[in-house]
């Protein structure tokens, strides 16, 4: 067998599955970073079997670091995460907690306790990795079932008071217009979704230079804590 | 066009299973007319075939084997579920770079659980250039609000999107338009639907905490 269907495997958490919830997990995928407590920033790590995020995560740690905030970065690969099942047992059987228990519960309750989420991925046709979709599948029980009319559509109403500000960093390999379009759209409109009162995009290549790297992922921090 | 006839492989993205699943049932539309028209239709819940090794190794076989592939899945998060992102994140890395002689069709059909077919876009846009990466020729994609109901226009629209697909044409503008007409005006929509998940909290004993904060 080749190494593809393991690879879809492993985005799907499998590989987690039956492990106790929180063994190994504060060790294999949690790393805090000490700061002062002014910014709390959960960092989403969507890397694929290969990290191929790592240095663009250590940049984005060590901006954050730099502007006093905590940060608490989750590689999700490492966790158990089952695919949503569609059943909306989150809405109507267990109003806010997902009905399946594993660490797809844990992230969604980081995510609504952060100030600003970071959704760091490979853009996978213009999208997210299956990594991190997986977790974001799980976290619809952050908003409320009920509808509302929002931005001339029809969206679902807050459940919480306050929700967190995103920021999106795509990560891939050479220039591709109309997937980092499409990046910036998904980001934009999960913003809309998860009543996050500000959504930050930037598509960056992992082979850019070091400074370079630094710089588009400072510009890009500064802009979703300004204000 | 193959020895044994033309082919359709449906991918069905939702996790539910397919009696149940409004995205089955869009596919099979498509499905059933295109078999009354002489082809094979060859069905895949794409939960099912990530079990196994061997089961992901026989939806590779099923692409390499069809003339079209037609995914039909829900809008998850305005993209498609992680299985989905991940089946076709095999899909392609087993095409790329390989001196494939056969160009698939890909087309698509989406829908979610807002009243305006519109929230598919960026999904659809993804799915574009997932068939552009994988070697797929894109044949089109139809995007179904209002939990993928199925009215006279979203029957019609996928009666349009089986005879393009017969006819080696891509989902004509008729089929897109068709299926994006709201099954109800979207107020209406907000208030049965807000009715609805009430009917189903009070029904499961927690129609008081449908507002609960569990995690502040």
């Amino acid at each position: 067998m080749g190494r593809l269907p393991r690879v879809v495997h492993r985005a799907l958490g499998r590989a987690g599955v039956g492990r106790p919830l929180f063994l190994g997990w504060f060790a294999a995928s949690a790393v805090r970073y000490d700061a002062c407590m002014k910014t709390n920033v959960l960092l989403l790590n969507g890397a694929g079997p290969v990290n191929e995020l790592e240095d663009v995560e250590s940049a984005l740690i060590n901006a954050f670091v730099d502007r006093d905030c905590e940060t608490n970065a989750l590689t999700l690969r490492g966790m158990s995460i089952a695919p949503c099942l569609g059943c909306f047992g989150c809405w109507v059987r267990m109003p806010g907690v997902c009905v399946i228990d594993d660490d797809g519960r844990e992230v969604a309750r980081q995510m609504i306790r952060s100030d600003v989420i970071v959704y760091l991925t490979p853009v996978v046709f213009g999208g997210y990795s299956p990594e991190l979709k997986g977790a974001l599948d799980r976290s619809i029980g952050l908003i409320s079932p009920l509808f509302e009319r929002s931005h001339r559509e029809t969206h679902h109403k807050k459940r919480y008071e306050v929700y967190p500000r995103l920021l999106g960093i795509g990560v891939r390999q050479g220039p591709n217009e109309e997937e980092a379009a499409i990046f910036e759209m998904l980001v934009r409109r999960n913003a809309i979704n998860l009543h996050a009162p500000r959504a930050v995009t930037r598509v960056v290549n992992p082979d850019a230079e070091t400074p370079i790297i630094q710089d588009t992922i400072d510009n890009a921090v500064e802009e979703v804590l300004a204000g | 066009m193959n020895e044994n006839g033309n082919r359709i492989l449906i991918l069905v993205g939702s996790p539910k299973p397919l009696e149940r699943s409004a995205s089955a049932r869009l596919g099979r539309i498509v499905g059933e007319a295109l078999s009354a028209k002489g082809w094979q239709a060859e069905t895949i819940r794409i939960l099912d075939a990530l079990k196994s090794d061997a089961s992901v190794e026989s939806v590779l076989s099923a692409v390499a084997r069809s003339d079209v592939v037609l995914l039909t899945t829900p809008l998850y998060v305005d993209s498609i579920p992680a299985p989905a992102i991940g089946m076709l994140s095999a899909i392609a890395d087993h095409r790329v770079g390989r001196d494939l002689e056969d160009r698939p069709r890909f087309a698509s059909i989406l829908n979610c659980g807002f009243a305006e077919a519109a929230q598919n876009g960026t999904a659809q846009r993804i799915l574009e250039q997932f068939a552009a990466r994988a070697g797929f020729a894109w044949a089109g994609g139809i995007s179904v609000g209002s939990a993928g109901f199925v009215t006279k226009s979203v029957r019609d629209a996928l009666d349009l999107l089986a005879d393009a697909l017969a006819t080696g044409r891509n989902a004509p503008e008729r089929a897109i338009n068709r299926a994006a007409k709201n099954a109800i005006p979207g107020w209406l929509y907000r208030v049965l639907g807000n009715w609805m998940w009430k009917r189903q909290a009070k029904k499961n004993g927690v129609l008081d905490q449908l507002n609960a904060r569990p995690y502040v």
